[in-house]
């Protein structure tokens, strides 16, 4: 159910981002979903979709929803690994000393636009 | 940023990279530095709904003497839980999250002035009771604690695992009804290092009082381990 909260933040993230950058309408928005925060896609796009009424530059938006696995740095090895589950440890040496480094952000990555010409 | 021509506008694209809880999250830093300056420790406990958190919460208020503590009752309707914690007589806020299935950092923000900060050791939040939704909602606390009754079924740290793994402590509640259900103890125990490796935990029953003390020497350690940083 957290996934309103999280589209609101995204559809305000890209259209912050397209009005900086002059646009006019957004065609496109790629989001990385990180494994870890455990959300659920299909939510989110429901949301998405109902929820950029308020937002006309994101009208006829695409939303690509790329989910980014979860990767770790270990502090024992110094080497960065894959998780494919929980309880994560080095896919190197084994250690469970490790840090994670991706698969823990719901990000807005880039996106395409079209600016009026001046 | 490279640019196409198309007739009379052209497209474009934008590097964002801007996280979703960027929001929350800067208001979280925000709390967490009030807190570091006062010295005030922060809980975050978070469970599903009926796992005995406010049960809990009342016995831990009584026996925490002569620390100072404040609660922080997040709810979806209404005040409740707040009356059954002021009962205890500490400062209790209760924020009304008016169908918001998790507290957010803005809302503990905004509720702080309900509590003395200035008269304060630990600080408990309780969240609305959601094992999904609230684990990724930083609020600036130090430390979440997650909680998981007996009643509940051995698979759950599988089932949610994103807060088994974000907590620090784990607490097995209602602890004294484990005789007379089919709980598979060691079932649980194996399931929650599973999903977190080295996992703290603690059982315990605010019935019987079973657990307790080590509940409360874990808090008093953390208060004293907070207070040590602040000088």
């Amino acid at each position: 159910m957290h996934e309103m909260a999280l589209a609101e933040e995204l559809l305000k993230i890209s259209d912050e981002a397209a009005a900086s950058a002059g646009a006019e309408e957004v065609l496109r928005v790629r989001v990385g979903v990180g494994w870890l925060l455990q959300v659920e896609r299909q939510s989110l796009a429901f949301y998405l979709e109902a929820l950029r009424r308020d937002y006309p530059r994101l009208e006829h938006a695409v939303f690509e929803l790329d989910e980014e696995a979860v990767r770790v740095r270990c502090r024992v090895c110094g080497e960065e690994t894959e998780q494919a589950g929980w309880g994560f440890a080095c896919g190197a040496c084994g250690d469970r000393d490790v840090e994670v480094v991706a698969g823990d952000r719901l990000e807005v990555r880039d996106m395409e636009v079209r600016t009026d010409d001046v | 940023m490279c640019e196409t021509q198309g007739e009379g506008h052209q497209h474009r694209h934008l590097e964002v990279h801007r996280h979703a809880m960027e929001a929350n999250d800067q208001v979280a830093a925000r709390l967490r530095r009030g807190f570091a300056a006062r010295g005030i420790l922060v809980l975050n406990l978070i469970s599903a709904p009926g796992s005995g958190k406010t049960a809990l919460l009342e016995r831990t208020l009584e026996q925490l003497r002569p620390l100072r503590v404040s609660v922080l009752v997040g709810d979806v309707e209404t005040e409740r839980d707040a009356e059954r914690l002021r009962r205890c007589g500490v400062p209790v806020a209760q924020i009304v999250t008016a169908g918001t299935c998790h507290l957010e950092a803005g809302m503990v923000e905004s509720h702080l002035a309900e509590v003395d900060q200035r008269e304060l050791d630990v600080l408990i939040v309780e969240n609305v009771g959601n094992l999904v939704c609230p684990s990724g909602f930083d609020l600036g606390e130090d430390l979440k604690v997650v909680l998981v009754s007996t009643t509940e079924g051995e698979d759950k740290p599988l089932k949610y695992p994103a807060i088994f793994h974000r907590a620090e402590l784990a607490l097995v509640t209602k602890a004294d009804l484990a005789p007379h259900l089919d709980f598979d103890r060691e079932e649980l125990l194996r399931n929650i290092q599973a999903v977190h490796p080295g996992m703290e935990v603690l059982e315990v029953s605010a019935k019987t009082g079973l657990g307790l003390d080590l509940w409360l020497d874990w808090i008093r350690a953390k208060v004293e381990e907070k207070q040590s940083l602040h000088v």
